[in-house]
């Protein structure tokens, strides 16, 4: 199965993310860089992308799901303590492989959901 | 959706509850379809193992409600694993066991009704999946690790009956109903797939528990629902919900091997013993005991030790339920009311239960210490491959790797020996049930337990009932402070108030505990409990 890791940074994260120095900025990517090595070995990965800061997000909402026209606000789409950060994609056997990924990654929180393929769709 | 009927009162796993209230049930009259809602059947009794049938009584044979239960769980397992699909596999099942029920009654039962049953719901699996055209399923909604999914691949194509199911006519239009060929095949016992699967982490708990009774125990949906005291509309939707959670996130149906084993097991005794304490002290309710709860989740002990032989927490899961069930009589006075264990008749208590306890402590003793010792060595040998592996690593990433690995293993190893929670609460629970009367109980040797429980489970509850312990141990003073700071972590439950109230109490600060007894008040809502707390404050408030 296919699976979304969704990792979600503290809301101050922006803040401090701007503040780090760029060697702690080099310490969080060699942590996902580690992971990205653990996913290879074993076959997993798939994709996935870092997030520009939540700050920077745009969100549209619509009247309903087919309105043709929305408003445009600034900021995520709520004002939640956590932000999604970046999403990593992985093949994983089965949930309990997909959660092993979860807890190796450097992130306080990730949501785990498996992803829905064109192959399951056409079933 | 519910085999064996959604009906009828059940007696419980424990013959001796209900003096065997099982009416022969299952009438076939009810039959066709009347599974999904009709009463098809009253009160399987038993149901498995040794105590199948003995709340029947006379019959020859045991009712066909009772035979469902005994086979029921077995028989999804397997079919779970074949099918690849939970909601397929319980359709399947439900289908042949209408089948039975219009069946049997006319045409005798047959020698091998589990058989029989396997082989009419492997076939009508196989219609479903040919009539929605999916026969050739490219992606399995369950996921089974490899080699199993081939053998079920395999066990499904040769199914006897299934092959020849092409041009069987459909049930219930021929005369002749179901054919089916004697079966001799035994059946593989999967249930620990069924168990793990309905006891993951990644379940809310009470899909959790409500899994657990509706397939693992096979009880219908309305007496997981009276039993865990919601709606059946309720129950069936939280049913529906945990299986669509687990066919679209994948949760597996295997038995975890390896690392992950303690903390998964661990959650599959914690749904039991869960049960298990929902009865013995409902969180709500008009009762004070559920005696039924507690002996299905008896029942369901006695299958995990059945399952998991040498596995010391299971057999000390057992253990701890059945010495505290044994107690259940003297806990409730002719009025309902909850007595409290220094005022208990100890003549109700029941001696021959009581004894099987001990012995099954005795087991896990023993279990633990075989268990220590494999791991014990286990330990050093892992200690030994991670000293070689860094010695040989310097920098090579694989080997470090390898090195972490065995640490942990052997960190995990270490954790082993230590006796497991349950394990220390059964010999709490042994402590009690020996005590002749209460003053005779070994105060002391059970507040160092709860000390040594409280380090491996280090918990609100089990500081309150380590506080409990030590006021009698070493009185009230010294135990008031363990208190502090369990209220603020427990904020729904009366009882660290109550506790509260009870040492300072003992100890002549009045004004305070009578705050105690109203704080505690306000949070039951065991009316039993509360009618006790009413009681106990109304004695202090009017001896001022």
């Amino acid at each position: 199965m296919l699976y979304a890791l969704l990792m979600y940074q503290d809301a101050d994260f922006d803040t401090q993310w701007e503040r780090a120095s760029d060697a702690e900025r080099a310490a969080v990517y060699r942590q996902h860089g580690d992971f990205s090595t653990l996913l290879e070995s074993r076959g997993a990965e798939r994709g996935g992308h870092e997030l520009a800061l939540a700050a920077t997000a745009t969100t549209v909402r619509k009247a309903d799901d087919t309105a043709a026209d929305g408003v445009v606000t600034d900021g995520p789409f709520a004002e939640l303590a956590e932000h999604l950060g970046g999403f990593y994609i992985v093949e994983a056997r089965d949930l309990d492989e997909a959660l092993e990924y979860a807890k190796a990654l450097p992130v306080r929180t990730v949501e785990v959901r498996a992803i829905i393929t064109d192959d399951q769709r056409a079933e | 959706m519910s085999p064996a009927a959604d009906t009828g009162s059940r007696g419980s796993g424990d013959g001796r509850e209900r003096g065997g209230g099982a009416s022969a049930g299952a009438g076939g009259g009810a039959g066709a379809g009347a599974g999904r809602g009709a009463g098809a059947g009253r009160g399987a009794s038993a149901g498995r193992g040794a105590s199948a049938g003995g709340g029947a009584g006379a019959a020859p044979s045991p009712p066909l409600d009772a035979l469902y239960r005994e086979h029921a769980a077995r028989l999804l397992a397997l079919l779970v694993r074949e099918l690849r699909d939970f909601g397929l596999a319980e359709e399947a099942l439900q289908e042949a066991w209408e089948a039975a029920l219009r069946q049997w009654p006319r045409d005798g039962r047959p020698a091998n009704p589990a058989g029989w049953l396997l082989t009419v719901a492997r076939r009508r699996a196989r219609d479903r999946l040919r009539r929605a055209g999916t026969e050739a399923r490219t992606l399995p909604l369950l996921i089974v690790d490899e080699d199993g999914g081939a053998a079920a691949a395999a066990a499904a194509g040769s199914a006897p009956g299934v092959a020849g199911a092409a041009g069987a006519p459909p049930p219930g239009v021929s005369g002749l109903g179901e054919q089916v060929e004697e079966e001799q095949e035994a059946i593989p016992d999967e249930r620990l797939r069924l168990i793990f699967t309905s006891c993951h982490p990644a379940l809310a708990p009470e899909a959790r528990l409500a899994l657990t009774l509706r397939y693992v125990a096979g009880l219908p949906t309305r007496a997981v629902a009276r039993l865990l005291l919601v709606s059946e509309a309720t129950m069936a939707a939280r049913l529906t919900r945990a299986k669509r959670k687990i066919a679209a996130s994948g949760i597996p149906y295997r038995v975890p091997v390896g690392d992950e084993l303690p903390a998964r097991l661990g959650s599959v005794l914690a749904v039991v013993y869960l049960l298990f304490t929902e009865g013995h002290l409902p969180s709500s309710g008009p009762r004070v005991v559920r005696a039924e709860l507690c002996a299905e989740a008896i029942g369901l002990a006695r299958l995990l030790r059945e399952l998991l032989p040498g596995e010391p927490e299971a057999t000390a899961l057992l253990a701890l339920t059945v010495l505290q069930h044994a107690r259940r009589d003297a806990r409730v006075d002719a009025r309902g009311r909850l007595v409290r264990l220094p005022d208990q008749d100890r003549t109700r208590w029941r001696r021959d239960e009581i004894a099987e306890g001990l012995a099954l402590l005795r087991a896990a003793e023993l279990e633990a210490v075989a268990a220590a010792s494999i791991a014990g060595a286990a330990a050093r040998g892992a200690g030994a491959a991670a000293r070689g592996a860094g010695a040989a690593a310097r920098g090579a990433g694989a080997a470090a790797r390898g090195a972490r690995a065995a640490a942990r293993g052997a960190g995990a190893a270490a954790d082993a020996a230590a006796p497991g929670p349950y394990l220390l609460e059964a010999r709490i629970a042994a402590e009690h049930d020996r005590a002749a009367t209460a003053a005779a109980t070994d105060w002391p040797a059970i507040a160092a337990l709860y000390g040594q429980l409280e380090a491996v489970k280090p918990t609100p509850a089990v500081r309150l009932a380590r506080a409990v312990a030590v006021s009698e141990a070493d009185g009230p003073a010294a135990a008031l402070p363990l208190l502090d700071g369990v209220e603020q972590a427990l904020p729904h439950s009366p009882q660290p108030h109550l506790a509260r109230a009870e040492l300072l109490r003992a100890l002549a600060r009045e004004e305070e505990a009578l705050a105690a007894y109203d704080r505690a008040l306000a949070l039951s809502r065991n009316e039993a409990v509360r009618a006790h707390l009413a009681a106990r404050r109304g004695e202090l408030a009017r001896g001022r």
